[in-house]
């Protein structure tokens, strides 16, 4: 009975001219916005390769310099080359795109994605220049997948299933099917929503698929096809959600532009509203300590280090004798002497970065806490963890820059303090960046939270309509 | 006849609760955002005067230097928070507050709010340009679409059509029923901006109320044909859809194209037409034409070496030993001479990309008034790029100042000693930074072109009322 009805339903919207339109506006969304997004990770991969490269490229050819040097197929030349000396060198930190990024640009463009680590860097700045972007842009936000999923696709459940139960009751074919045959109600809803969710599903999910497929994602990587699969129930989840929502407000028997009025409404407060008194909500309870204090700060700490540059070495060296280099100490030294006051700057600034992070951490708990509230909050977050375009990856990145910092100083700043010199095979030892992805099992953890959090608000929903729909009158 | 038309369609506006509802919400947003913006301007303004006074003192107070070593420690320019922001935020959270005026670099702003922020930021701040360009036109849609659509369906336009009104009548009677609606809402919020625009003056002259009346009253101008906009393109939709259903679809999906789908669309089409550098290679670009010139065939060494040729034969002495002036110094104003040159190509380019790109946004007004009306407002407010611009170029021509004031005092006073240094005399012989906003002239030449979108649509869009009133069926 049921494929019946689904059946049935689905003849009816085909022969409509409407639901062409919309599903002809929906493919050009989605495309232009797959297309978006590849451009976006395409760029992104390969500016973050280049970078790579190009800093093994320059550990290399040291090495090749040294080595030829050391066999004496090169005579040692004067001054000694760069290869010779710990001092200069750097390596490039880089985080690529995950497999899925061209589905959502989430915060990546906000967030630097590189930066360079030498023995100056320290753990308060870990990033050297201040990622440039068009601010009108970041203003608008992207036409991404994740836009078309998390605003327009709701918009396109809605009306196809905003008059689900008030048209057949307003042109009296509602009492005609139901009236005298054995199907109840709740069958009747559920066959005519069965079909409109296949169908968006079908097309969201095909359409994405093709469109990544095109731009050649590569499926078949360890971290992609279980994303993917995320990524699906994610879409699911959501668009029931969206589906259950205009079934019960049709429950309510009213008028289909009452109908339209209300989800109309009801999606900008869910969409729009909601989000921003969120974000209101947590910068208020949880501020970020104000950034121009912070500069007077960091101008403090700056001045006294820059003054206190000799003492500082003098006290590095009387705290790791071991370290002290053979012959006259020249505190004036600038290489050791500023890595002395970079790390001293390190040492007064870093807290105050710490409680920067403290204070966003404990916003986006407060944001996690009540994001039930927004269902359109827990699917842009799900869908920026899946494409690894999320807080939570940036914030694993800044991590493990610090730890590689940490890495770096204690490979080379023994070395430079020492003003000791390379040898060919201590290049092999040289710690090289590479990012840890989060493993999948992590991020399906927070996936299935998210999942919970739309599941949940769905079977509120539903035993309201169910409730509602016991008293539904057939005629109006 | 058009006031007793009016005054029924307000009428039945306030029978109706839903409307009632909307109207409060949107009045409630728009009050809340307005106290929130007020509150931000307040306390960004009150840090701000510390953090500059700190910098002043620190700067005076960093002791005995050499001054390239103060040059390198150098000052912060904090970019103002002007007096009508507190109305529309505009690019502020995405734009650095604050930029290093250092030795050798011209470096970028830094601490963009929005790396301070949560995700929900990206969903849109809470602002009042927020609640007027995106959710106002929602209320007058919801307050207009039944007016022709729902008269014709429910028998009642036929009737009043027989009776001798004149259609034009209807129109503008209806019209100004719902500008009236609308002005319950709009004239409370604006009496409320002018109280917050005169109770945040700071006592300067460039502050408070009168000197800000031009930007605040264009702002308010260019809100009105907004909503004229609006209120034109849903009375047409009226009295064109069979049904109230209808006209409430098709006003919807204009307001999700102007709000959403446009803004956004002409984002990444702005970027692939006129793609801007990353920093990476942005800086790349920066250093290589330091070391080997603008040009690619003008290498540092021969640079400095045919400058110090010049400068030699200049003094008509044969050594550097034998100058007169401390070569150090000159050579460090001769770098930052050259590195003006690259920073000034550079920088031209990526801005003048950026304003191409804005100049995108812009046209995407033709499909979508948002974009015009942002644009505006924004710059009414003081908080768009081309004020960011103003504001670089001048913290950057202070920054070149004062370099040149320490690298000169380093060429006349430091002699042959290699560890000279300045005091509290140098440091407080250079002035301040000043920074004036750029007049409202100069705001409203930026916006030609927007303003001239803007008066379009709402011609085209009362025009397009006229139009469709009269060709209406009216059974």
């Amino acid at each position: 009975m049921i494929l019946h009805i689904i059946k049935n339903d689905l003849k009816l919207l085909i022969a409509d001219k409407t639901l062409w339109v919309i599903i002809v506006l929906f493919v050009l969304l989605i495309g232009y916005s797959i297309f978006n997004g590849v451009r976006w990770a395409k760029e992104r991969q390969k500016q973050t390769h280049e970078l790579t490269v190009r800093g093994d490229r320059a550990l290399k050819a040291d090495r090749d310099d040294l080595s030829a040097i050391e066999s004496g197929v090169k005579p040692m030349p004067s001054p000694v080359p760069q290869a010779v000396l710990p001092t200069g060198k750097s390596y490039p930190t880089v985080l690529p795109p995950a497999s899925l990024s061209a589905l959502s640009v989430g915060q990546s463009d906000i967030y630097p994605y590189t930066t360079t680590v030498d023995i100056y860097a320290t753990k308060h700045a870990p990033f050297n220049f201040y990622e440039q972007d068009n601010p009108i842009n970041l203003l608008a936000g992207r036409f991404d997948s994740a836009f078309v999923i998390v605003f327009l696709f709701p918009l396109l459940i809605l009306a196809l299933s905003y008059n689900v139960l008030s048209q057949e009751k307003e042109s009296g074919t509602l009492q005609m099917t139901l009236g005298q045959s054995p199907l109840s109600l709740k069958t009747f809803v559920f066959g005519k929503i069965a079909a409109r969710f296949a169908l968006i599903l079908i097309l969201t999910i095909g359409l994405s698929t093709i469109g990544l497929l095109i731009s050649k994602v590569s499926f078949f990587a360890s971290a992609t096809l279980p994303r993917f699969l995320l990524w699906i129930s994610a879409i699911t989840a959501y668009a029931l959600f969206w589906f259950v929502l205009a079934v019960a407000v049709n429950a309510l028997g009213k008028s289909s532009a009452a109908n339209a009025v209300i989800l109309a409404g009801i999606w900008i407060a869910l969409v729009v509203v909601m989000p921003s008194l969120l974000n209101i909500a947590a910068a208020s309870i949880h501020p970020v300590p104000s950034r121009l204090e912070f500069v007077s700060k960091l101008r403090e700490a700056d001045n006294y280090t820059r003054s206190e540059g000799q003492k500082l070495l003098a006290k590095y060296y009387s705290d790791h004798p071991e370290l002290v280099p053979e012959g006259q100490l020249d505190l004036n030294d600038f290489t050791r002497r500023f890595y002395a006051v970079r790390q001293e700057n390190q040492r007064c600034i870093f807290p105050e970065t710490l409680r920067f992070e403290e204070q966003l951490a404990a916003q986006q708990s407060l944001i996690n806490r009540y994001r039930i509230l927004s269902p359109a909050v827990v699917m842009q977050e799900s869908l920026n963890d899946i494409a690894g375009t999320s807080t939570a990856r940036q914030k694993s990145y800044v991590e493990q820059i610090r730890n590689f910092i940490d890495q770096w100083q204690n490979f080379f700043v023994p070395l430079v303090m020492r003003k000791a010199t390379l040898k060919a095979a201590d290049y092999d030892q040289i710690p090289r960046f590479q990012f840890q992805e989060e493993t999948n099992g992590m991020i399906a953890k927070r996936i299935f939270v998210g999942l919970l959090l739309l599941i949940l608000p769905t079977s509120l929903l539903v035993f309201f309509a169910f409730a509602k729909l016991r008293r539904y009158t057939l005629v109006g | 006849m058009i006031v007793k038309v009016a005054h029924k369609e307000m009428l039945e506006m306030f029978r109706d609760g839903r409307f009632r509802i909307a109207g409060a919400i949107v009045l409630l947003l728009l009050t809340a955002s307005l106290l929130i913006g007020w509150k931000g301007v307040r306390d960004v303004r009150e840090q701000q005067a510390v953090a500059k006074a700190a910098d002043e003192q620190q700067w005076l107070n960093q002791g005995e230097r050499n001054p390239h070593s103060a040059a390198h420690f150098g000052k912060y320019a904090f970019k103002p928070t002007t007096p009508v922001s507190f109305l529309d935020k505009g690019l502020n959270s995405y734009l650095g507050i604050a930029v290093w005026l250092e030795a050798h670099y011209q470096n970028p702003f830094r601490y963009r709010p929005a790396e301070d922020s949560t995700v929900v930021q990206r969903f849109g701040e809470l602002t009042a340009a927020v609640v007027l360009q995106f959710l106002l036109p929602l209320l007058i849609i919801l307050l207009t679409f039944s007016t022709f659509a729902g008269e014709r369906e429910s028998g009642t336009l036929k009737q009043l059509l027989s009776i001798g009104i004149s259609k034009s009548t209807l129109t503008f009677g209806k019209a100004l029923g719902i500008c009236n609606a609308l002005m319950l809402l709009l004239i409370p919020a604006t009496l409320i901006g002018v109280a917050v625009l005169a109770l945040s003056a700071d006592g300067s002259s460039a502050d408070g109320l009168s000197s800000n009346a031009g930007r605040f009253a264009l702002m308010v101008v260019s809100y009105l044909l907004y909503f004229i906009t609006f209120t034109g393109v849903s009375i047409a939709v009226s009295a064109q859809a069979k049904q109230a259903r209808m006209a409430l679809l098709i006003l919807f999906a204009f307001w999700i194209i102007n709000g959403l789908v446009v803004p956004r669309a002409v984002s990444d089409a702005a970027q692939k037409i006129h793609p801007a550098p990353s920093h990476t290679e942005f800086w790349d670009t920066v250093r290589k034409d330091m070391s080997e010139g603008i040009d690619g065939h003008d290498p540092a060494n021969i640079r400095t070496e045919e400058a110090k040729k010049m400068l030699l034969a200049k003094y008509k002495v044969e050594k550097v030993e034998d100058l007169p002036i401390n070569f150090a110094g000159w050579s460090l104003q001769q770098g930052e001479v050259y590195g003006n040159l690259v920073f000034d190509k550079r920088y031209g380019e990526l801005w003048n990309t950026y304003e191409k790109q804005n100049g995108a946004h812009d046209t995407g007004a033709l499909f979508a008034p948002l974009l015009a009306i942002r644009s505006l407002s924004m710059s009414m407010a003081g908080t768009d790029f081309n004020h960011h611009r103003h504001f670089a170029i001048e913290a950057e021509n202070y920054r070149r100042f004062l370099n040149k004031m320490l690298n000169e005092d380093l060429m006349h006073n430091a002699g042959k000693n290699t560890q000279y240094t300045a005091n509290q005399n140098l440091w407080q012989s250079i002035p301040q930074f000043q920074y004036n906003l750029p007049t409202t002239t100069w705001a409203l030449k930026t916006q030609k072109f927007s303003f001239a979108m803007l008066i379009l649509w709402a011609s085209v869009s009362v025009g397009f009322a006229v139009w469709s009133v009269k060709k209406m069926r009216v059974d």
